[in-house]
């Protein structure tokens, strides 16, 4: 028997809305619209409050709800940035397929960074494809272990750690590709 | 450790996920090998500027409580599906106590007299008519009366979940500009029901599933005869609810499904024909 609703209301304002702004910004970071994330934040959140007594909840409401954000929206707001023509995407890179990265002398590197502006970052996240994205926005942004993020994405904790390798390196590249652009390196 | 081995525990040594041996080995790795710690460097320099650099920003000032008013609506309307007189019933000091005894007595009742079939029972079958049933169960999916045991968007999973459990095969449809939100696995009698859900922008789309061959057989489930004709005739059978919902039915090899969605039958259809259903109407 489920509780009554004033109780319910209660217990998920406690529980649940306070993950709001993660969800919020998750959807954001996303969707790269703030009215779609508006909706899909509180479409979210409704679907929530319907299955909050089901026993899929679980105990961790966080990884939960971002689990049902992230299937909720697939097919309707996550917008995939068309990438330039690559080669192939292979979870096993070998260090050789790296040489690239090591032009660059560490100082180097961190003065690309430093140079870039916060909306250049944000936009370089947003290039990423959808499921780079997200690994790398639950990991190193939100700051869940890659086995919460795993039963975000429905997925081993080993294909985290593929997807965000992969992902930090094509944010890398993405981030060099803006300093050339704006002329922070000199462009090749 | 060679370079190959250190690149494939880089992500982990950033993340602190290694054990303590092996991070020494990755560690004097790097003290010989340049490229390689430049691709640890690199990765731990992204890493740092994701974190301070991407700035979280506040949801919308008014969000939380628009969030809320929705909840609170929510609460109203299923609470209008009862009469406020049971309202006050259920909520009635001496209702629960009272409501624990009955159900347990009544779940001894039912446990000896059911015939070995270990699936639980659905709580308000209205009658054996398949298509009744659909209707009835879409409106305890809206209200929360049915919730999924399973949860995913994965097609395969909600798969696996079902597999094995029923004597036919469960559809589980991909269908454009939905997204598959779980199924519930239960019984009519001894007959083993699928119920599989959608979402389609702010609407549900409801799948009631079950064995053809014991919906033909007529004893425990049945179907309407015109709908089985219109089966017979043209792969499918459609109308419309007292809501005023879509009510498609079809079959698909072993399967009779009814899908039940607030829209005209024909956009149902549309939904259903896109998932390549009913020998593509």
């Amino acid at each position: 028997m489920t509780a009554p609703a004033g109780d319910k209301q209660r217990a998920f304002q406690g529980e649940a809305l306070l993950h709001a702004d993660l969800l919020y910004n998750y959807a954001l970071r996303m969707t790269n619209n703030v009215a779609d994330a508006e909706d899909l934040l509180q479409e979210i959140f409704l679907t929530a409050y319907r299955f909050w007594d089901s026993d899929e909840r679980g105990t961790n409401i966080r990884v939960w709800l971002f689990r049902m954000m992230k299937s909720s929206s697939t097919n309707r707001y996550w917008k995939e940035v068309r990438q330039p023509e690559t080669a192939e995407y292979d979870e096993h890179t070998g260090a050789h397929a790296l040489t690239k990265d090591d032009s660059e002398p560490r100082d180097a590197e961190q003065a690309i960074f430093s140079n870039l502006h916060d909306d250049e970052i944000q936009s370089a996240v947003a290039s990423l494809p959808a499921e780079f994205r997200t690994v790398v926005i639950l990991c190193d942004l939100e700051g869940m272990t890659y086995e919460e993020a795993a039963d975000v994405m429905e997925c081993p904790p080993g294909t985290v750690g593929s997807r965000l390798h992969r992902g930090r390196k094509l944010l890398r590249d993405a981030l060099e590709s803006y300093a050339r652009s704006s002329g922070v390196v000199p462009g090749k | 450790m060679n370079c190959t081995e250190f690149q494939d525990y880089i992500t982990a040594a950033v993340d602190r996920r290694l054990e303590e041996s092996i991070m020494a080995l990755f560690l004097e790795h790097t003290a010989h090998c340049s490229p390689c710690r430049r691709s640890y460097e690199s990765e731990r320099n992204v890493v740092a500027l994701i974190r301070t650099r991407l700035h979280r920003v506040a949801t919308p000032e008014g969000m939380a409580a628009t969030i809320l008013k929705r909840i609170a609506l929510e609460d109203l309307r299923s609470t209008r599906a009862r009469p406020p007189f049971l309202s006050r019933l259920l909520h009635a000091p001496l209702t629960k106590p009272a409501v624990v005894f009955a159900l347990s007595f009544a779940a001894v009742v039912f446990l000896l007299s059911r015939s070995g079939s270990d699936l639980p029972p659905l709580p308000d079958p209205t009658g054996n008519d398949m298509i009744s049933q659909s209707v009835t169960n879409y409106d305890a999916v809206l209200s929360g009366g049915i919730v999924p045991q399973v949860v995913s968007d994965v097609p395969d999973r909600v798969r696996a979940f079902f597999d094995g459990k029923t004597e036919f095969p469960v559809v589980v449809l991909v269908m454009r500009e939905c997204t598959l939100v779980g199924g519930v696995l239960n019984d009519f009698h001894g007959a083993p029901l699928a119920h599989v859900m959608y979402r389609h922008g702010n609407q549900t789309i409801y799948v009631y599933q079950a064995c053809r061959a014991t919906v033909l057989k007529g004893e425990k489930l049945h179907l309407p005869a015109e709908a089985l004709q219109a089966i017979e005739r043209n792969g499918w059978f459609s109308g419309t609810t007292p809501h005023g919902d879509a009510i498609v039915v079809w079959a698909k090899g072993a399967t009779l499904c009814a899908a039940v969605a607030p829209m005209k039958s024909e956009h149902l259809m549309a939904h259903l024909a896109d998932a390549g259903e009913a020998g593509g109407w």
